[in-house]
């Protein structure tokens, strides 16, 4: 018998997020049946990218009561798409709402729940999932002996093939029963349609090398080619130069994009213990004997109004 | 003059102080226990200086002139009660004396005297004190209507006796003495009235009246004073003015052996604690009785929110306000607290399991209404708090404010789960890989590489132990810190080891910020590593890894000999195990941190250090020693946002700079930070360096 998967769409803003294609184009190539569940409003448009994502079957929850994420009512979406597709996993993409929506619906079908995933096997059958453990030290590998499991993908751990394509099977969901206990009226973000530092695959942030409001205009205008996401360190808050909402380390905002770059940055410890999980790290400093120097992959020793403009033209070159 | 008068007098004011004071000691006995017998002499010696001596209120020099016209008024009372004792006595039987205080022995003419001149000193003190509320007006001190009246009554009773016997000087000098007027008269001491110079003076400007008036301003100004005295004696215990009643005990039983009451080692296994939410403090009644006496004892003074690091930069933490706060829920309770208090005593008795489950159901509708955190005090006056204990080294009458702010805190985070968020990741970090800033347990030792640092493991016949802490071993800046010592130490020959990675944060600021099961669980690991190898000596350059190690891992069962860097290095100096030349530090100033010099008395021994290694002179700041002024990131606070007001450590590298020195020494790695950051603020790290002792000693070394 085939192994069933059934993977949670993470739509953002009316889009679908790459996590999607992601974690179907894995469960194509483990070899198992595919099928997707959308969950939003105004879902016409992104039925068709479901099916060229690679899903065999498409389950689409779609009201107007369902504009703005809520826990409950998204598990139950989930719960009967799976009560209907009957999948042995279900899988989420890495995000705030993956990780709410994942416990309660695995409570729902008492099924396993294993978050952190990096990486899904199957043989004979059997299911064995990777997870890292102790901040990273330690790989392990879990053979899941439960009959059905949830899971939490990390962000980044598949790849999507590209053109895997499926084929449109669309099955509408019955909108679910409001949250009995709260019901979402409006989100508000002070990020004003700005990139959320926490999911932004790129971060720029700037420090007090930086010095004043021409310095901090100079990063953002790299941030914006990168359509990165826009960080500080503590020094430029206080200065007035920078939110608080921006502010990268130990008491603010901890990321850890693809790519982290440093400009002005002396790298306090305050500081690296809100980015050191980095994968990259690119710092641009004045002093050659900053601390940021030491955790950095890429060191660019100079001043940032001669090494930013160098670096953009350089992107912009790349890019075209 | 009149017995039957005297007489009912003394007996309804007794019964309505003695009512009072029934029921204000009935609501202490119905809060938590307290230990406060042991240690006596030193007790003693507490209440002969602080209290007796007035050592908080004359031994400030940037309070004296209000603290000298309080120890006045004080030791004036202290000598006019034996005048009452003897005026009371009057009322009974005209001319009373106490036995050796009659007039025919020196001591009572002395006694006279003395009395005499220490009215005349009061009265004048009471017009100082009126003067500085009125015109002056310190910023300190709230105006309030209670602090006049009872200027006013003091007066009153000062001026009636004066009167008193003013007139009745006027009656024997001049009026030939009607009625036989007892008066001192000696063969060899003269008149009674040749040693009173300030009643004669009081005599003077009524000896125009007639002999009638005269007498009968004597009998009115005797019983003036003497209502005027049991009216306050019932006002007291009403006011802020309690403390006249309740200071000398309150400082009798303040905490001994350390600075103030020692965190208590909850029972975290405890399930009954969890469930009757008792575990730190969350409600009025969870107070121990001496907590209530501190709140009854607070004269709102003020002193300690001008000292407080938080106040002056602006915080919402009002140590007076948060008392008087503290205070009034408490009273507002008191009915409550003792029934409880009856109630929780029968439920120790109870066996009966319904009779056990009404009780507690009973016990639960008994609570305040109010939360004390959130509707009685505000969250971020709560966390506001650095735990620097500037506070407590000022208080007059001893009132010990921080213990209190950690058992709210540890009720905070262990029962109401509600603490800055900012402190999860530092917490979180603690817990998996023990240290705040959540790098790699396995890159603790990094910082000793090529040093030729041996690790107990390697080799556990060491003398001393060198604890690193997570700042010297992960934080770049006191990484050098650690260096430096290590260099010292070496130079000295000093047998010594470190634990690598088996050494873990020791928890402190988990158990400041109330999360007493994360400090449990680090401390209890690092004592069984350091039993494991027999530690005996450990050094430390943390003064907050000192203060856990030597305070708080003894109550776990740790017991250690532990010594700062700076003591240590000041023992090689002696020891001529090191010699030191200055080379050019210019002038250099010392920024005390709370917990050496506060917490751990250590004060001279790193003056001493930069005394020896500076050729550019010692200047000490105006804020320093006992009275030294927080970096800003004790109890916690280095782990969490500093979004109101001023910056604590602007505030302080400001009063360096404007100290005109080329280098500020320090003694603790937080400190180091929030210094150098507050210059790097103030674009001044170029001008004016933050070095550790460590790092002044190595390079200064010959």
């Amino acid at each position: 018998m085939t192994t069933k998967v059934l993977v949670v769409a993470d739509i953002k803003h009316g889009k679908l997020k790459s996590s999607t294609p992601e974690l179907l184009s894995k469960a194509r190539a483990i070899g198992a049946e595919t099928a997707v569940v959308a969950i939003g409003s105004h879902m016409e448009s992104l039925i068709p990218r479901l099916a060229d994502a690679g899903a065999d079957t498409q389950y689409v929850a779609d009201d107007p009561g369902l504009e703005l994420f809520s826990a409950g009512p998204w598990a139950s979406c989930v719960a009967e798409a799976a009560g209907r597709f009957a999948p042995d996993m279900i899988w989420f993409g890495f995000s705030e709402s993956g990780k709410a929506v994942a416990p309660r619906v695995a409570a729902r079908l008492d099924a396993a729940c294993a978050t952190d995933i990096t990486d899904v096997k199957l043989e004979d059958g059997r299911v064995e999932i990777t997870r890292p453990a102790i901040t990273n030290k330690v790989i392990q590998r879990v053979q899941v002996n439960a009959a059905k499991l949830v899971a939490v993908v990390r962000a980044g751990a598949f790849e999507a093939t590209q053109g895997i394509g499926g084929t449109q099977n669309v099955v509408m969901l019955s909108p679910p029963a409001p949250d009995a206990g709260a019901v979402i009226k409006e989100i508000v973000s002070d990020a004003g349609g700005e990139i959320d530092l926490a999911d932004a695959g790129i971060v720029v942030s700037v420090g007090r090398g930086v010095k004043d409001q021409a310095g901090v205009a100079l990063a953002k205008q790299l941030a914006d080619d990168l359509t990165a996401g826009f960080g500080s360190s503590r020094a430029m808050v206080d200065a007035g130069f920078m939110p608080h909402s921006k502010q990268v380390g130990q008491t603010g905002k901890i990321v850890a994009p693809n790519l982290y770059i440093a400009i002005g940055i002396s790298g306090a410890i305050q500081h690296l213990a809100g980015m050191k999980g980095s994968k990259v790290i690119l710092a641009v400093n004045k002093d050659p004997e900053a601390p940021i120097f030491s955790v950095a992959d890429y060191g660019i020793v100079g001043d940032l109004f001669e090494v930013v403009p160098i670096l953009r033209e350089e992107i912009k070159k790349i890019r075209s | 003059m009149n017995p039957l008068l005297t007489a009912l007098l003394i007996i309804v004011a007794l019964t309505v102080f003695g009512r009072t004071m029934v029921r204000k000691i009935r609501l202490l006995k119905a809060l938590q226990p307290a230990d406060r017998t042991d240690h006596l002499k030193q007790r003693l010696i507490n209440t002969l200086f602080l209290a007796v001596g007035q050592k908080r209120l004359v031994g400030r020099l940037k309070e004296r002139s209000s603290g000298i016209m309080h120890a006045f008024i004080f030791w004036g009372f202290c000598v006019l009660l034996i005048r009452s004792v003897t005026l009371y006595a009057q009322g009974f039987q005209e001319g009373y004396h106490l036995p050796f205080l009659g007039g025919d022995t020196l001591l009572g003419y002395l006694y006279t005297d003395l009395k005499d001149i220490t009215e005349g000193l009061v009265l004048l003190m009471v017009v100082w004190a009126s003067f500085r509320r009125a015109v002056l007006k310190p910023k300190r001190m709230p105006n309030t209507f209670e602090a006049y009246l009872i200027l006013a009554l003091i007066g009153l009773l000062m001026v009636s006796d004066l009167l008193h016997d003013g007139a009745r000087f006027n009656l024997v000098q001049f009026h030939g003495n009607p009625g036989g007027i007892p008066f001192f008269d000696h063969p060899r001491y003269g008149s009674e009235f040749l040693w009173t110079p300030v009643s004669r003076g009081a005599g003077i400007l009524i000896s125009g009246l007639s002999a009638e008036s005269n007498a009968a301003i004597r009998v009115l100004m005797f019983w003036i004073h003497i209502c005027t005295q049991l009216v306050f004696l019932n006002l007291l215990p009403f006011g802020k003015h309690f403390h006249v009643i309740t200071a000398l005990p309150n400082v009798f039983l303040k905490s001994v052996g350390y600075p103030h009451e020692a965190p208590r080692l909850l029972d975290l296994e405890d399930e009954a604690a969890w469930e009757a939410e008792s575990l730190g403090i969350n409600h009025i009644h969870q107070l121990n009785w001496k907590q209530g006496l501190d709140l009854y004892t607070c004269t709102e003074c003020g002193r300690c929110k001008d000292v407080c690091p938080t106040h002056v930069t602006e915080k919402p933490l009002n140590l007076h306000a948060f008392n008087d706060l503290l205070k009034h829920e408490l009273l507002e309770n008191a009915r409550n607290i003792v029934a409880r208090a009856r109630l929780s005593a029968r439920l120790k008795q109870a066996e009966d399991p319904g009779q056990i489950e009404s009780i507690r159901k009973t016990l639960f509708t008994l609570n305040s209404q109010r939360r004390l955190i959130g509707d009685v005090i505000a969250e971020e006056t709560l966390w506001a708090c650095t735990t620097c204990r500037a506070c407590e080294e000022v208080c007059p009458v001893a009132i010990e404010h921080v213990p209190r702010i950690i058992a709210m805190r540890q009720g905070q985070t262990l029962m109401a789960e509600a603490y800055p968020s900012e402190l999860n990741p530092a917490l979180k970090g603690l817990e998996r890989n023990g240290n705040p800033w959540g790098i790699g347990y396995d890159k603790r030792a990094d910082w000793a590489e090529g040093l030729g640092v041996r690790t107990l493991a390697e080799d556990p016949e060491v003398d001393y132990l060198f604890w690193v802490g997570c700042a010297g071993s992960f934080d770049d800046r006191s990484k050098k810190v650690s260096r430096s010592l290590v260099g010292i130490l070496q130079n000295a020959n000093i047998r010594f080891a470190i634990l690598g990675v088996e050494e873990k944060c020791t928890g402190d600021f988990a158990r400041r910020v109330g999360n007493e099961m994360l400090f449990q669980m680090m401390a209890r690991e690092n004592i069984q590593t350091l039993n494991r190898y027999k530690v005996k000596k450990i050094i430390t350059a943390c003064p907050h890894c000192l203060n856990a190690l030597k305070h708080d891992y003894p109550q776990l069962g740790g017991n250690y000999e532990v010594i700062h860097h700076a003591e240590f290095i000041h023992r090689l100096v002696n020891e001529g195990k090191i010699r030191l030349s200055p080379s050019g530090e210019g002038a250099l100033t010392y920024h005390d941190p709370c917990y050496l010099g506060r917490y751990n008395d250590i004060f001279d021994q790193p003056r001493s250090i930069l005394r020896a290694v500076s050729n550019g002179g010692f200047k000490e700041l105006d804020r320093h020693g006992r009275e030294s002024f927080c970096c800003g990131a004790g109890g916690g606070r280095m782990w969490m946002e500093e979004t109101i007001g001023k910056r604590i450590n602007i505030e302080r590298a400001e009063e360096i700079v404007a100290r005109r020195v080329a280098t500020v020494a320090v003694a603790c790695p937080f400190c180091l930070t929030m210094i150098e950051d507050g210059m790097k603020d103030l674009g001044r790290e170029a001008q004016v360096r933050t070095l550790d002792i460590a790092e002044l000693v190595e390079k200064n070394m010959a």
